[in-house]
């Protein structure tokens, strides 16, 4: 049994936590997660944590942030004692890994403002405490911007900046970059410099540690068996432990003390190189996402058509292991993708090997995230590329070997570990023999051993005379084994050459920003805000927000929406059918202000869906056994069925505008809070239905990026329609639950448990929803119209 | 049979997943020509209410197949979907006649069978709502009845078998260790 101890008095000197002895065991687990593990942290200490993957790091911070055993189960055995300070909700801020995967709220405030109502804060204080907060997380956009289309540096900040307003004794940071690239990682390490030069207390886990070494005074070594390794000054440990470090490939091979990477651009430059013939060229390609509507709405506006490329032009040769880098968003996988042949051009002229009889896919295409990749449940079938069942054919035993995946043919591919998974992508991809093999930040996401298996293996293609193209972050990876390299910056290309003449040019690398700098640069470019696409129940125009029906309470309007569409349900005339029409149509006007134009569009999809209803009633409605009626085919249309369907139609026409009222009128996190102030919701249920709704746009992309993947690898196996559904689905659902778990680990870390989460009444809100006068006005009001309409029309 | 708080985002991010399969249907469902004889066109209606199938599934907790299908009916409704607030009010509709199978169960039954019964339940929900709403009164007896059946058949059907089998194909891969449904193994059947 472990024994959680608050430490009520403290001491001079005594630690902030203390564990002793400590053992974590996660359920349907042999092994422990972490093994004696015994550890302090004082006040006011920067504690870094460095180790390979699946040692343990994460959960140690788990623990010491109380969410293990709280919110994430796991036996645990030994001693924790933890101060009193840090008991208080909010004590403890916590920056997860996954920018995408923290948030429970749609804008910036409410972000913030989030952890503020968990420890009861007051309304009238939490403007000025946000705003504090996002200054010193050095994050200037307005706080009405959408979280959902941040950077991911800039979501890092914000999860920071929700932390510092709670006023966060102890801040943990999770591998807070391990999904940004150089520039947002630049961003994250500044603040954490800042923090520590601040004296906050402090424990970090990163694994692109070097930024921070000369700042982070202890470091904490871990074994993969989840014990600690070593643990001491900074400097100390790093002389003592560099060939260990090296090692464990938690530093890139041939990097030397001092983090020099000349030796390791030398060693690369001793390849032999005589490109061979050309496999793919491209001839001033331009590119944009902008459709053809749209680039003509915006010609016509004299607005520029925003490309993701521009002119570029260039040659993939055999042997060759061309490295395309630059910052996020300046077009590197669409590059790779116009490449592989998944888009068409704009503009440009592109040449790329055509399918023949011996090569049916001349080039293999590898996404980013390898679950994209599988179309099989099963390993064994994913490597032979159609169902074998027990019956595993020789040259699939042969790579399973190869890959080292032996003994995991049975599995699902998406139960394999990280590694595993990438192993098994690369795999399928070169199964069979290819002209080029063009993989989308193939490291991304991986530990350091799997990194180097998979660039030995693509060295190995290189070798071979294949053409290797990938994009990366890690300029490591180029200096290593690139053979050449294209820096793109904004859409066109920047450098083209070797990796030798690049490590020469500081200045460019730093202007492309290809490094993770020491120091924030003055950014020369705004900060990026992503156009992702903004649904309308999601965002709700200021216009209509500010009308008198916007400004009327969300849960009643709902209420009087659903009372008045039952009984718009017993209007049994085409007279009363378009009179309940016309009611929502006149409010949509005059209460929600929009223009007709605005509710004729709105209303535009609905006509033809009216129509078929007409129809379908005309020609199967009950009659009578004197009514008149027509026999066309099978079909026995009557007056009676026109006349039902048309009623029918209208009814529905009214209830669809009264829907399109409210939609265009009620921003749903109001909604979300009405339920719980007004309607006595537990906040557990609103404010976690908030969380997964937000979730939303990511699956958009998601399901993209699988149809995509589908479109590639589909070409050549034949399945049936019903299989295919579940390979859509996994990919989709798993990562669902998976943001769903790691959202509500984040929203408890945030002081969103027990009572608060149960009792709207132990938490405040940052939006007020105020039910007023207005809101039975429109109730009766709309119920006395509607039934007058019925009484009154016949 | 707590709701925890991961359950609840879960519930969220499926449903909202399924508002959406839900509007790419109705869109699906409006062009397709087995609409002119509704006793055929019913053969669609069961993956109308398969939020209430995939989540009580997984998630197993009392409540979960209407606050699935109501988070599902709403997302639906608010992207724009042609049945306007009725697609949130039949979501109701369905989710409480899958309810109703589950509570028989006690919560504790998600076989093949009883996955079949409940969101074949859900086709009665579906019906009783179009009776009043969709003019289903207004078909001939036969045409009601085959209605009703088909209905339920596709429920079982679409929203039934199509989530036992997706639900264990996720569960297979681990994804689902820290849910009710990796819990009650061998309880199930």
């Amino acid at each position: 049994m472990s024994v959680v101890t608050t430490r009520t008095q403290l001491a001079l000197e005594e630690p902030w936590v203390d564990l002793s002895n400590l053992c974590v065991t996660y359920p349907g687990q042999t092994r422990p997660a972490l093994n004696s593990i015994d550890f302090s942290l004082y006040e006011g200490e920067a504690v870094l944590l460095i180790g390979p993957s699946g040692c343990g790091k994460s959960t140690l911070a788990m623990v010491v942030a109380g969410l293990i055993p709280e919110s994430v189960e796991a036996t645990v055995t030994g001693q924790v004692i933890r101060t009193e300070i840090l008991e208080q909700p909010g004590a403890i801020g916590y920056v997860f890994q996954d920018p995408e995967a923290q948030f429970c709220q749609l804008t910036v405030g409410q972000e913030v403002a989030f952890g503020l109502e968990n420890i009861g804060m007051v309304r009238e204080d939490m403007d000025p405490v946000i705003l504090r907060a996002l200054g010193t997380a050095g994050l200037q956009v307005d706080a009405n911007a959408p979280n959902y289309a941040l950077s991911g540096g800039m979501k890092q900040k914000l999860a920071l900046a929700s932390a510092l307003a709670m006023q966060a004794k102890l801040l943990i940071f999770d591998e807070p970059t391990a999904n940004l690239d150089p520039e947002s990682t630049t961003q994250v390490f500044g603040q954490i410099r800042e923090l520590i030069h601040a004296k906050k207390t402090l424990l970090i886990i990163e694994h692109k540690f070097e930024g921070l070494l000369d700042v982070v005074p202890r470091v904490v070594l871990f074994n993969r068996d989840g014990t600690i390794h070593q643990s001491g000054p900074t400097e100390d440990v790093l002389d003592k432990e560099w060939e260990w470090l090296l090692a464990e490939g938690l530093i890139p091979d041939g990097v030397t003390r001092g983090f020099n990477r000349k030796s390791l651009v030398a060693n690369n430059s001793e390849k032999n190189l005589t490109p061979g013939t050309e496999v793919i060229a491209a001839e001033h390609l331009s590119f944009t996402y902008v459709n053809r509507r749209m680039q003509k709405r915006l010609q016509k506006r004299h607005q520029p058509v925003g490309f993701a490329l521009e002119d570029v032009s260039l040659t993939i040769r055999q042997g060759e292991l061309v490295a395309i880098v630059g910052p996020n968003g300046s077009g590197k996988s669409t590059l790779l993708s116009l490449l592989a042949g998944l888009r068409k051009p704009s503009r440009g002229r592109l040449e790329i090997p055509l399918p023949t009889a011996e090569m049916p896919v001349p080039v293999a295409f590898g996404f980013q995230n390898p679950e994209h990749q599988f179309i099989f449940e099963r390993v064994g079938d994913e490597l032979a590329n159609r169902y074998v069942d027990q019956a595993i054919p020789k040259d699939v035993s042969q790579l399973l070997l190869d890959f080292d995946l032996a003994g995991h043919e049975d599995q699902s591919p998406f139960a394999l570990s990280q590694g595993q998974k990438r192993r098994l992508s690369v795999a399928v991809m070169v199964r069979d023999p290819h002209q080029a093999y063009l993989l989308d930040e193939p490291t991304f996401g991986q530990d350091a051993r799997t990194e180097r298996y998979i660039m030995q293996r693509l060295a190995g293609l290189q070798r071979a005379e294949r053409a290797v193209v990938m994009t990366t972050h890690d300029m490591d990876l180029v200096w290593r084994y690139a053979t050449r390299v294209i820096v793109l910056v904004e859409g066109r290309i920047v450098f083209d050459g070797t990796p030798q003449s690049l490590f020469e040019k500081p200045d460019l690398m730093a202007q492309a920003r290809l490094l993770v700098q020491s120091k924030e640069q003055p950014a020369n470019i705004p900060p990026v805000v992503q156009q992702a696409g903004t649904h309308r129940f999601i965002q709700v125009d200021k216009r209509q927000a500010q009308s008198p029906i916007g400004r009327l309470n969300p849960g009643w309007k709902l209420i009087t929406t659903i009372l008045v569409m039952g009984i718009a349900m017993f209007a049994r005339h085409i007279d009363q059918g378009i009179a309940l029409g016309i009611v929502p149509i006149l409010l949509l006007w005059l209460g929600a202000r929009l223009t007709p134009w605005q509710i004729a569009k709105r209303m535009a999809p609905f006509i033809l869906f009216f129509a078929l209803y007409t129809w379908t009633l005309t020609a199967y409605s009950r009659v009578g056994p004197h009514t008149p009626t027509l026999w066309i085919l099978w079909f026995r249309l009557s007056w009676v069925g026109l006349h039902n369907g048309l009623v029918l139609a209208f009814r529905m026409l009214a209830s669809v505008a009264f829907g399109v009222l409210y939609v265009s009128t009620t921003d749903v996190t109001q909604l979300v809070v009405s339920l719980t102030q007004n309607f006595r919701v537990p906040p557990r249920f609103s404010y976690g239905t908030l969380a997964g709704i937000r979730v939303f746009p990511l699956f958009e992309e998601e399901w993209g990026k699988i149809r995509q993947a589908r479109a590639l690898r589909g070409k050549d196996v034949h399945r049936s329609r019903l299989t295919r559904i579940v390979t859509y689905a996994l990919p989709l659902m798993i990562k669902a639950i998976r943001i769903g778990e790691r959202v509500s680990i984040a929203m408890e870390s945030r002081g969103f448990r027990g009572a608060v989460a149960d009792n709207p009444q132990s938490r405040t809100y940052y939006l007020d929803t105020p039910v007023t006068g207005w809101d039975f006005v429109y109730l009766i009001g709309l119920v006395v119209v509607t039934v007058g309409i019925l009484v009154g029309i016949h | 049979m707590k709701w925890k708080l991961r359950d609840i985002v879960v519930t969220a991010v499926l449903a909202t997943a399924c508002g959406a399969i839900y509007l790419g249907w109705d869109l699906l469902y409006k062009f397709l020509p087995s609409s002119i004889n509704p006793v055929v066109a019913a053969g669609f209606n069961g993956l109308w209410w398969i939020a209430a199938g995939i989540v009580p599934y997984i998630i197993r907790r009392p409540g979960a197949a209407v606050l699935a299908e109501a988070i599902g009916g709403f997302v639906e409704f608010a992207l724009g979907s042609p049945y306007g607030i009725q697609a949130f009010t039949i979501g109701i509709a369905q989710g409480l006649g899958v309810e109703l199978g589950f509570a028989l169960g006690g919560y504790k039954k998600y076989n093949t069978a009883w996955m079949l019964l409940a969101t074949g339940l859900g086709g009665v929900g579906n019906y009783i709502y179009s009776y009043f709403y969709y003019g289903v009164n207004d078909y001939t007896v036969l045409t009601q009845i085959g209605y009703l059946v088909v209905t339920m058949l596709s429920g079982a059907i679409l929203s039934g078998l199509l989530s036992k089998w997706v639900g264990d194909a996720v569960k297979r891969t681990g994804a689902l260790r820290n849910f009710e449904i990796s819990r009650q193994v061998g309880k199930a059947s």
